[in-house]
């Protein structure tokens, strides 16, 4: 077995890591604040790499500039996914809520299968063609530019939720929201803001991912139940546990395939899911507090 | 002068519950300014339920809320925090993986950055013990400390209304006469203190009024001595024995 062929294992598990991660933490997020499990969050990770995909082949944009588009239009679907639906759903009304996003996520998946079909398409920009060697291994660019736009993201959330005060709150109100009505937090407030840097993280995810990867309107579901396990292994509303896990998982599933079929690479998330469960039900990292 | 003052909360026939009925009905209630009143009542007579409609968290039926003179009956939670109406709710009620400091610092979240800092460093002195803990998690506290980290939060508001539910629960003698100290000391500080205790005899002994709620009814209502010997308040609620009354003060 030889070393660079690891090493390529390596960074390909990190990539794939760092996106599961970025769907994830989104995930994680918005269940700690609203106790809402989102079963469309994988549809804004498609639509944002689709997003990206026809803004570089049909609308003349660059790298950056269909970064920034997709995320910010995310950020914006966000808002509005809160305002227009979940704004009105509360913790008691779990059952609702799954059936909510999860009739959007198929009317969406299903709106996309419409007007693209599943045909998968690459996305070509200006960095397509360049790598970047690191030590003994090389690399293309996209690939190393979707670790430094994760980095970026965790980053930046990691400061919004520990030294900004609408991040204290958002924390706040996924430990205790009665303590959070206590001390004057509006629920609402910071669930919009949960519900936006969430949906932002997850098209952060389609934006790093289709320069790399083939898109389709069917990638997001498959993927969401992946980030389920992850959210599960990391501890329910645990964001930081969501990203250790993912970024591990992403890392076995690629030296996995190196050796297994791709089946067995895509049934590892929920035998893992499935060993946490029973040996450490509140996930590795501990659930709901430490957001 | 201070006689012309309203008082600080009047209930005016108020009724409240959850979902289709009210829970407690047609309370009528005046609380003068800077007393301490203690709620008593059996498990399920809907005190938690009386303060949670006082601080606007649930449903109002009937019947109205006039807090510091003014008609306060559809206010949201946070509009009556920013009047002066502070709830420390039953149970523990802090942010657990977060330190004291950052607890604080939310206990602020309703006021500007430089009063936030102000308000830390007047509740700091009001509790000291919070000083000597405050890079400890909230959720490593000793049940005492997080009973007094959560009135410190609400005082940081400074209201001037301090609703507290059963903040003696579960703690240890010791600490829950701890925790009637700094109610009496709250007390001293010109705020009005509205307090349900299990602890009936340690909470009659610092209190100026008592209210016994039954079955979501004001049952009786006087002077705090008076109730606490009271002989049909000592049958029902003070474990009818007069030999294990707390003598006020200490
Ligand atoms: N969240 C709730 N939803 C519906 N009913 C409730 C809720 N909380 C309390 N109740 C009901 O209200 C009544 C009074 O409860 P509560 O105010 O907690 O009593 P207390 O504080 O005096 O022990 C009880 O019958 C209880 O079942
Ligand atoms: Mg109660």
């Amino acid at each position: 077995m030889n070393v660079d062929f690891v090493l390529q294992l390596l960074l390909n598990g990190l990539i794939l890591g760092l996106i599961y991660a970025l769907v994830a933490m989104g995930l994680s997020l918005i269940f700690g604040v609203l106790e809402i499990v989102n079963f469309a969050h994988g549809e804004f990770y498609m639509l944002a790499a689709m997003g990206c995909y026809f803004l570089t082949a049909g609308a003349g944009f660059g790298y950056w500039g269909a970064v920034v588009a997709v995320t910010a239009v995310s950020v914006c679907v966000g808002f509005v996914l809160y305002e227009v639906l979940l704004r009105r759903l509360g913790g008691r009304d779990f059952e609702r809520s799954i059936l909510l996003t999860l009739g959007l996520s198929m009317v969406l998946q299903n709106g996309a299968l419409y007007l693209w079909t599943a045909t998968p398409r690459m996305t070509t920009t200006q960095y397509t063609y360049e790598s970047v060697v690191l030590g003994p291994v090389q690399a293309p660019l996209v690939r190393i530019l979707a670790v430094v736009l994760a980095v970026i993201s965790f980053v930046s959330l990691y400061l919004v939720l520990h030294h900004t005060r609408v991040g204290k709150a958002m924390r706040g109100v996924a430990q205790n929201r009665d303590a959070a009505l206590m001390v004057g937090i509006d629920p609402r407030v910071v669930s919009r803001l949960a519900v936006a840097v969430g949906v932002g993280l997850s098209g952060v995810a389609g934006a790093a991912l289709a320069p790399v990867y083939s898109v389709h309107p069917l990638m997001g579901f498959a993927f969401l139940f992946k980030a389920f396990a992850i959210v599960i292994i990391g501890g329910l509303g645990n964001v930081a546990g969501a990203a250790i896990a993912a970024v591990a998982l992403g890392i076995l599933e690629s030296l996995a395939s190196g050796f297994f079929s791709l089946v067995v690479v895509d049934g590892l998330a929920f035998v893992l899911m499935i060993l946490v469960l029973l040996v450490r039900p509140h996930g590795l990292f501990g659930g709901g507090v430490r957001v | 002068m201070a006689m012309a003052e309203p008082p600080i909360l009047e209930l005016k026939r108020l009724s409240a519950g959850y979902l289709d009925e009210p829970i407690v009905r047609a309370i009528d209630l005046t609380v003068p300014r800077r007393t301490i009143t203690t709620l008593i009542g059996p498990n399920g007579a809907g005190k938690s339920t009386l303060m949670r409609a006082i601080y606007g968290l649930i449903r109002r039926f009937d019947g109205a809320i006039v807090f510091d003179g003014e008609d306060i009956s559809d206010a949201k939670p946070i509009e009556r925090l920013r009047r002066g109406i502070g709830f420390v709710p039953q149970g523990r009620c802090n942010f657990p993986g977060m330190s004291v400091r950052e607890n604080l610092e939310l206990g602020g979240y309703t006021l500007s950055r430089g009063e936030a800092r102000a308000a830390i460093e007047r509740v700091l002195a009001l509790f000291p013990v919070l000083r000597q803990r405050f890079d400890v998690l909230a959720g490593n506290l000793s049940g005492g400390e997080q009973q007094i980290l959560e009135m410190a939060m609400v005082m940081e508001a400074a209201p001037k209304l301090l609703l507290l539910d059963e903040p003696s629960l579960g703690l240890s003698p010791i600490n829950q006469e701890q925790v009637f100290e700094t109610i009496r000391t709250i007390r001293d500080g010109g705020v009005t203190v509205m307090v349900v205790e299990q602890n009936a005899y340690g909470a009659l002994a610092i209190s100026d009024t008592a209210v016994v709620l039954e079955l979501g009814a004001k049952r009786l209502e006087g002077p705090a001595r008076s109730i606490a010997t009271d002989p049909r308040v000592r049958a029902t609620y003070l474990g009818g024995s007069t030999e294990d009354v707390a003598e006020p003060g200490a």
